[in-house]
Order: C-alpha cells, then structure tokens, then sequence
C-alpha cells in the first residue's frame, strides 16, 4: 500500500479524512436549525475576502487569505441577519442575496487582479474547485489544529446550542444569550470552510457540511449520538471518496467525496426506509 | 452593430428576463432553489455535449433544461417523505449534480474547451461574437436569440396563469379544491426559471444569474405589495442594473457579471434603508412620530386634568412635567415643542394649557 510510504498521496488521504470528520460536527446542528445553506453562502462569501488578502498583501500567504476570507463570510452572515431582522425578506431570500452578490464582488476584485502586471495571482482561483493534490502538510496540521480547537468550543456550549436549535422560543424566554450562541455558530462554520476552502472549494463545501447529518439523523436519539454518527460517516465518505481518487487517473478529490457522501445519504435513506416502513423518524430527545 | 452595443443588449436582456421570472420565486420564498439550478445545469450541458459529440446549441440547451428539472423533482422527491427538510434537500442535491458535470468533464473533457470557470463566471465580452448561423446566414448573437426566446416564454406563462398563480401561491388549498394542481404550476413556473437561467447563464454565468433572478425581485418586495407592483419593479430593476453595472464596468475595465452583482447587492440594501413605506428609516421615522403623539396624549391628559384647578399654576407647567410623566429633559422639550406647533396646547408664561387642537389630537 503506497498509501502510507507516499507523502502526496498519505497527506490528501490525512486532509481529506480530517476535513470530513470535522465538517460533519461543524455543520451538524446548522442542519439541525434548518439552516443547511448558510454554508453554502459562508463558502460563496469567503471570495471577496480572498481576493482581498491578497490584494493588501501581494502574496499568495495563507494567513492574510484566511484571515479576509473569516471576515468576509462572517460579514456575510452579519448581513442576512440584517436583512432579516429589519425587513421582511425571508431567511432564503436574504442567504440568496448575500451569496451572489458577495460572490460577485469576489468575481469583480478578481479581474481587478489579473489586470495588474504583477499577475502572480495563478491558482488563486482553485478555491473555487478546490485542489486536494496540492494540499502539504502544513496545511493538514491546520486543518487538525482548526478543527479540534472548533469541535472543543461546539461540544462545550452543546447544552444552550442544542436548546436553541429545537426551542428556540423557550431559549430566548429562559434568558439565554441567543446572540451569542449564533454568533459562536456562525463562527464555527466560518472555521469549517476555512479549512475546507483549499481542498474541495466554495462549491462543494456545503455537502460536506450537510450530507453526514442528514444520513445520520434517521439512525440516531440524541444529539450526541448524530455527532458521532455524523463524524464517522464524514470521515468514512472522505476516506473512500480521497482513495477512488487518488487510485483513479483524472478523478478530482473533492467531486468524488461528495458524490461518495451524497451516495451514504442515499443508502441510509433506502436503509432506513426498507428496516421501517410507515414510520416515520423517531424523535430527538432535546436533553 | 458594434459588439459593445450588443453587449449592452445582451445584459439588459439577461437583467429583464431573470428578474421577471424570479419574481414569483421570491414571493413563495424559495429563492435557494434558484441557486440549486443554476449550478446542477452542468452535468446536463456535460451530457448534451457528449451526445453532440461537441459543442451544441439545441443538445446543451435540453441537457441543461432537463438537469435543471431533474434538480427541482429531486429537491421535491427527498423532501415528499418529510424526513428532510428543504434547506438540507437543496444542499445536498446541488453539488451532487455539480460535482457529476465536474467528474465527467475531468475524465471525458480533460482536454477540450469546457471550462468550469467560465460556467461561474461567465463571459458576456465574448457574447457578441457567438453568433447563430442558419443556412449560411448570420442572424446575430446567440444570447439575443436565446433570452428572446427565454422572454417570450416568462410572459407568456407569467400572463396565461396570471389568476392561477395567485391563486397557488396565497391559498393552494382553494387552488386544489377549484381543480387545479399547485403542483403542476410549481413544476411549470420552475421550468421558467430553468429556462431564464440558461438561456442568461451562457452570457453572463451561473452567479450573476441568481444574483438577477434573486436581487431585483427581492428589492421589488420591499417596494409594493401587489404582485403586479412586484413584477413591473423586479423587470425595472434587473434592467436598470444591468445597464448601469456594464457601463460601470467598460468605464473601470473590471469584470462586468462581478460588477452587476455587486451594485445588485448595494441596490438592495439600499433600498432597504431608503423604502418610502417599508424602508428602515422611514420606520424609524414612523415610529418616532408615534412615540411622541402617545407622550403628547399624556401631556394632554395631564393637562386637563389640573385646567382650572387651584394647582393648575404648580402642575401644568413645563418644569413640573419631568417629575409628573418620569420624562426626562430633552424629551420634554421635543414633546412639548411638537405639541405646541401642532397646536395642541398653548403656552402662557411657565403655564400650559391644552390647545385648539387638542381635541382633534386626542381622537387620533
């Protein structure tokens, strides 16, 4: 097995692997909230403050890049909650509209870019697709490092956040911080599609973030079961999607995974269907 | 025609039709699904290029439009069980489909020109020079042919069923007892945005074409509340916009689809702060105004209460009210100053007084 003496081919296994597991968890209660797409508009909105990083600083740095892409996909959601709050527009609406027009301006400062004569900005737009071959180690450790950090954070405030998933009228009426808990959702997400930017791009982020739950949720009683469910059925879909890929000439990484992931929310739905007919999903127990 | 005027065309036209076909999306508040489309027409376009054996108009066109159906029922068909929601059905659904059109060109396409990129993105520049040849004659752009065409189709569905999509949308269960299937408009007005969506995303790419059939009609809410109202602004908006973002973007040579979206974006919001009616300032204006007509119906209240009372001379004055109302000072003086130019009450030396109008007032 060259999978494990290879350094390419060990490191987009390790990457892969680690990006599925850990956007299983993020993405997890965002689903549960009926919130599936925000991921998608995160990811979309991340362009801009791509572009922009690279703007101010000229270089091709992975922090700064990060670091604009944070900020712009946590104005983006700042900007549907505004939408929301002080207008009538729906929630699908506003994620629509902070989605193609931030999007847009990622598209705007982009040839603003490749106008300049110091077009050294080649592959700035593989995060659009996503390159999981080019992933280096360095890029892995932070995946690991963002991931365990932001896990860390969602299963301490799992209590109030699991509350304001299921009741959020009772949340708000029992005096708990609902701001701050969506604001500490938001900010999770943003971490999962940070490190989920390089290897499968804005695209295809969201079924990464939404498939292992939805796969998980027929099987499952608790919150804490869907997250381990979820977890695993990320990490497997991304194991088995990075080693078609890489054991298949021309087969891109992230396409593959996700194919793989939606195929495992398909089998757990035909699954769930033959074990249990005319049931319909059980219940989740809120505590 | 030189192509920049062509261009100018192109985008107006993609802006109009988009705009005119997502008004209803918008109303029944499913604008994701839009986005779900315009990125699952890939793998359709893959297969139609395929079919022809290389690039084709009619092969593509059926492609898309069948991937772009084959979206809506999947989004439908994963949601009929209840066991999930919409927001996870669109999400799960759409970068399935992508993901299909971006295999199948790496393993089939690695080596023609079938750019993912441009299918994003999109270039309205090189438009103009694709061209619909019948016979040997040039009939000019392709895109004016297919948003002409894209048009003619919207109106025509938006003026045939104009009664039985009101109907659907505001009471679906009258529309299934009068004998009409919501369901059969739901899948008729999707295959308008279907058809809207290629027909624009060619020119000017998958983003800019949910940013026109999402923003204008969106911006068109804030501003009526008749469907009407809603249709005749979202077509405005998208066609305004997108004239005004081309020639924004000839004037600083940047990207023009980039361009629309973005100034699509600044219009919306904008308009959200700025609504005669609806808009956010014009809210808090209206708000304020209540807050002090309720305080001047206290004052008034008050007034009368002491008028010709031996303590009129202590109670009814301006520095009594403060402790009297629990007001502070400021607001005080807006109330009292409001209430004098409206004539509500009168003012003698330290001594109010209710006014002229003050009866009037009180009926408001």
């Amino acid at each position: 097995m060259t999978i494990f003496t290879d350094y390419t081919l060990r490191t987009i296994l390790l990457g892969t692997m680690s990006l599925g597991l850990f956007c299983a968890i993020l993405g997890s209660f965002a689903v549960l909230r009926r919130q599936s797409l925000v991921g998608d508009t995160l990811a979309h909105a991340a362009l801009p403050g791509v572009c922009l990083g690279f703007l101010l600083t000229g270089s091709k740095a992975p922090l700064p890049i990060l670091i604009g892409a944070a900020l712009t996909a946590g104005l983006a959601m700042a900007w549907v909650r505004w939408i929301t709050t002080k207008t009538r527009t729906d929630w699908n609406t506003a994620l629509g509209i902070a989605l193609t027009s931030l999007f847009g301006l990622g598209v705007l400062l982009l040839s603003l870019i490749q106008r300049s004569p110091s077009a050294n900005q080649a592959g700035l737009d593989t995060i659009l697709f996503g390159q999981a071959a080019a992933l280096v180690q360095e890029n892995v450790i932070a995946i690991l490092i963002v991931g365990i950090v932001a896990t860390t954070i969602l299963v301490r405030i799992r209590q109030p956040y699991q509350l304001l998933a299921f009741d959020p009228d009772f949340a708000r009426a029992s005096g708990l911080n609902t701001a701050r808990i969506e604001f500490l959702q938001t900010t999770l997400l943003v971490a999962g599609i940070i490190i989920g930017l390089n290897t499968v791009g804005v695209v295809l982020l969201s079924a990464l973030l939404v498939a292992p739950t939805v796969a998980a949720r027929p099987w499952v009683r608790s919150t804490t079961q869907l997250l381990i469910v979820a977890a695993i059925l990320g990490l497997i879909s991304s194991a088995a999607g990075a080693l078609i890929s890489v054991n298949t000439p021309n087969l891109p990484t992230g396409p593959t995974v996700v194919i793989i992931s939606t195929l495992a929310v398909a089998l757990s739905q035909i699954l769930y269907s033959l074990t249990h007919r005319k049931k319909s999903t059980p219940e989740m127990k809120t505590a | 025609m030189s192509p920049l005027i062509w261009i100018y065309i192109i985008t107006g036209l993609a802006g109009f039709t988009c705009a005119l076909a997502g008004a209803y999306l918008i109303i029944r508040k499913s604008a994701m699904i839009a986005d779900a489309i315009s990125h699952s027409i890939l793998p359709g376009l893959v297969a139609g290029f395929w079919i022809a054996n290389g690039p084709n108009l009619l092969t593509g066109l059926i492609g898309a439009l069948l991937s772009g159906m084959l979206t809506v029922w999947l989004v439908e068909f994963l949601t009929s069980k209840r066991r999930i929601k919409q927001d996870a059905a669109i999400g799960l659904v759409f970068p399935f489909l992508f993901a299909l059109g971006v295999i199948w060109i790496s393993l089939d396409f690695s080596n023609v020109h079938l750019d993912t990129d441009s299918v994003l993105f999109g270039e309205v520049t090189l438009a103009p020079f694709d061209r619909l040849k019948l016979g040997g004659t040039d009939l000019g752009p392709q895109s004016i042919w297919l948003l002409g065409f894209a048009l003619i189709i919207t109106t025509a569905f938006l003026t045939l069923f104009r009664k039985e999509l009101k109907l659907a949308t505001f009471d679906p269960l009258l529309a299934t007892v009068s004998g009409f299937t919501p369901i059969a408009l739901h899948y008729g007005l999707m295959t308008i945005v279907s058809v809207s969506t290629i027909s624009a995303f060619a020119a000017v790419g998958a983003i800019l074409t949910v940013a026109l059939v999402i923003i204008p009609a969106a911006t068109a809410r804030l501003l009526s509340h008749r469907v009407s109202g809603v249709l005749r602004i979202s077509a405005l908006v998208g066609l305004t916009t997108s004239f005004l973002g081309t020639w924004l973007a000839f004037t600083f040579d940047l990207s023009i689809s980039g361009m629309i979206a973005t100034l699509l974006g600044i219009t919306f919001s904008a308009t959200a702060v700025l609504a005669p009616r609806n808009g956010i300032l014009a809210q808090t204006k209206l708000r304020q105004r209540d807050q002090i007509n309720q305080a001047i119906q206290a004052l008034i209240i008050h007034l009368e209460a002491h008028q010709n009372t031996p303590e009129e001379a202590t109670e009814n004055t301006i520095s009594h009210l403060t402790a009297e109302l629990g007001w502070s000072n400021s607001w005080t003086q807006t109330v009292v100053q409001s209430a004098l130019a409206k004539q509500a009450i009168t003012q003698s030396g330290q001594t109010l007084a209710p006014g002229p109008n003050a009866q009037s007032f009180w009926q408001n």
